[in-house]
């Protein structure tokens, strides 16, 4: 019987550090101390996961410098905010959602001035159901993940991140960066679950169009 | 295949469904197992995880980048450091939220109650007098102080019953961030009458970009 | 002179701290209860004009804020609609208007409890009939307190308002 590797099991996700539990209860005691103004324990958790929080805001913002800004105004305001960290969720967990909201803020402040009618015309519109669309049963010539070190499949990738919508950029990352369920992915983005699944499906179904037009070739995995 | 008919198919939408782990279990297996003889679907399954390595690789490769090509990235902690301490300092926390139990188990008090053994060690005398003192000034109070009355007859907002003085403190609202899209927003806060039991309000009051010149404000 | 200012300290400490201690002696168990996880919201949807005098009797709470400016322009407010939910942590609450257009309300969580009245903090979006997000926005507020949105203009000319009341159980 073929077993996918993540039947039934959050996505293992390369950016997910592991030894989770050791780690969260580093950050808990790194917070407590930053609580009481210890800026050195804010900032080892800003070594700790800035980077991370760089790689989510850049798949949602796209631009470099606006996902700095949106790394930097989230530290800042995980740290005017550190008192209300109640120890419910994982630091990082609580980190991310403040990354998010600042990344779904900024895009949505940006939209006003971009040209929404690239996306129609490209047949990308949004849509929160998903009719009769389907994926297409082709893949890649080459491994995106061992081939990425060439520039061009890069910039390939980076073009078609770019023409989602934002809403379908925003869960595409959230899912495959941070490997958040439907569950998660619908309270950050104040949406249902069914919309989240929607928003997904049409974001993998488009990506994969789109990497096949850029990329070419296609694969019998049979052969 | 045994006499139950044709096998069953899935949609794309319910195979996606089953590669992010959210299917229940016997769904999930019924999946699985149409996986295993139908070679399009399988190719689907690929495509979703070569599209989700993309995503991922392309995102760390882009940080690598920003961490080698951005000034900006490598200074962005002094950065932020300099608006921390512009800001002045964090909000206090709340009394309610303590360091949760994972952390109480894990600090290291060996250090710091050999710390403590040390300063007592060399204040000895002067710890015992304070206790002393400390002692008489708690005797007092409590033997003094004032009668307590309970509120509202002695259950708190909680549904437990608790005993302060007086009534709890009141505080306005406060709007921690608005963004209003094509349009602009006022923010009041309408305070209750000296006779009102009802607290103060919050208005938020938004114009369209077209102003409506007979509006309130 | 240090011992002597030990003593004094360790004095006024002492004395606050059997201040304070009294409401903790006397509460059963001793320890804060814990932040609740859900609220109970009340939902009004209104309708502000200046046909006819007066507030709806079901509007009551808000009597005295809708004499007050802005709502001091309009003589009429009727309720349209009443909505009660109980809202949990972190689950948006998506909620249907009448005019079409949709409230989401987020709790985010609540502090205080035992000297302030328990703090609430909820976001909320607006969006269009269309979809079209119209307000997005977070604020703190006390346990039962109102926040009130309003500004839109309905049929008829009247203005539309909402006012959104949560109280922690």
């Amino acid at each position: 019987m073929f077993q996918h590797p993540n039947v039934n099991k959050r996505l293992e996700n390369p950016s997910i550090r592991s030894n989770e539990a050791a780690d969260d209860i580093d950050d808990l005691d790194l917070v407590e101390r930053a609580r009481t103004g210890d800026d050195e324990a804010f900032r080892a958790l800003f070594e700790r996961y800035h980077r991370r929080a760089y790689s989510l805001a850049v798949g949602v913002v796209r631009s470099r410098d606006d996902a700095l800004d949106v790394v930097q105004d989230a530290f800042i305001k995980a740290h005017r905010h550190i008192g209300k960290f109640e120890g419910n969720s994982s630091f990082y967990t609580w980190l991310y959602r403040i990354v998010m909201n600042l990344a779904i803020d900024h895009i949505r402040r940006t939209k006003r001035g971009r040209n929404v009618e690239f996306n129609e015309a490209v047949g990308h519109a949004e849509s929160d159901s998903i009719g009769e669309e389907t994926l297409l049963p082709r893949v890649l010539d080459e491994n995106p993940g061992k081939s990425l070190v060439r520039k061009e499949m890069r910039e390939h990738i980076g073009t078609a991140l770019a023409e989602l919508s934002d809403n379908h950029r925003a869960v595409l990352v959230m899912r495959e960066l941070e490997g958040l369920s439907y569950e998660e992915m619908a309270q950050a983005m104040g949406c249902s679950k069914g919309t989240i699944m929607s928003r997904l499906f049409h974001a993998r179904r488009n990506m994969q169009k789109r990497l096949l037009e850029l990329m070419g070739g296609e694969k019998d995995l049979g052969a | 295949m045994s006499g139950t008919g044709p096998r069953k198919r899935y949609t794309d939408a319910e195979l996606m469904l089953y590669a992010d782990g959210e299917l229940p279990p016997e769904e999930a297996r019924g999946v699985a197992a149409y996986l295993a003889e139908d070679a399009e679907a399988r190719l689907k399954l690929e495509s979703l995880r070569q599209v989700g390595e993309a995503v991922r690789t392309y995102a760390e490769l882009e940080t690598d980048r920003a961490e080698v090509e951005v000034p900006a990235f490598a200074d962005m902690w002094s950065r932020i450091e300099r608006r921390i301490h512009a800001n002045g300092i964090s909000e206090p926390t709340p009394a309610h939220i303590r360091a949760p139990a994972a952390v109480r188990r894990a600090r290291p008090v060996a250090a710091m109650w050999a710390a403590m053994r040390r300063w007592f060690e060399d204040h000895r005398g002067h710890v015992l007098t304070s206790a002393i003192s400390a002692g008489v000034a708690c005797a007092i109070m409590l033997a003094l102080g004032p009668s307590w009355h309970a509120v509202d007859g002695g259950r708190g907002e909680h549904g437990t019953s608790h005993v302060i003085k007086g009534k709890l403190v009141s505080q306005p609202p406060e709007v921690e961030g608005l963004e209003v899209y094509e349009g602009s927003g006022t923010i009041l806060t309408l305070e209750p009458d000296e006779d009102d039991d009802s607290g103060a309000a919050a208005v938020i009051w938004i114009s369209n970009d077209d102003t409506d010149l007979e509006g309130p404000i | 002179m240090t011992g002597f200012r030990c003593a004094l300290l360790a004095c006024a400490v002492s004395i606050a701290l059997a201040s304070g201690s009294r409401g903790v002696m006397a509460q059963a168990g001793g320890d804060p209860p814990p932040p609740p996880t859900t609220a109970n919201c009340q939902i009004l949807e209104i309708k502000a004009s200046n046909e006819g005098d007066g507030v709806d009797p079901d509007l009551k709470p808000l009597a005295r804020k809708l004499k007050k400016p802005p709502f001091s322009s309009w003589k009429a407010f009727k309720l349209l609609k009443r909505h009660d939910k109980t809202v949990e942590k972190m689950k948006a609450l998506n909620l249907g208007l009448v005019t079409g257009s949709k409230l989401t309300l987020l709790f985010r969580g609540a502090s205080g409890g035992q000297t302030h009245k328990t703090r609430l903090r909820l976001g909320f979006t607006l969006d269009d009939k269309n979809g079209k997000r119209k307000v997005d926005g977070t604020i703190n507020v006390d346990s039962g307190d109102y926040s009130l949105i309003g500004g839109d203009t309905i049929e008829g000319g009247a203005t539309y308002i909402v006012a959104v009341s949560c109280k922690a159980p």
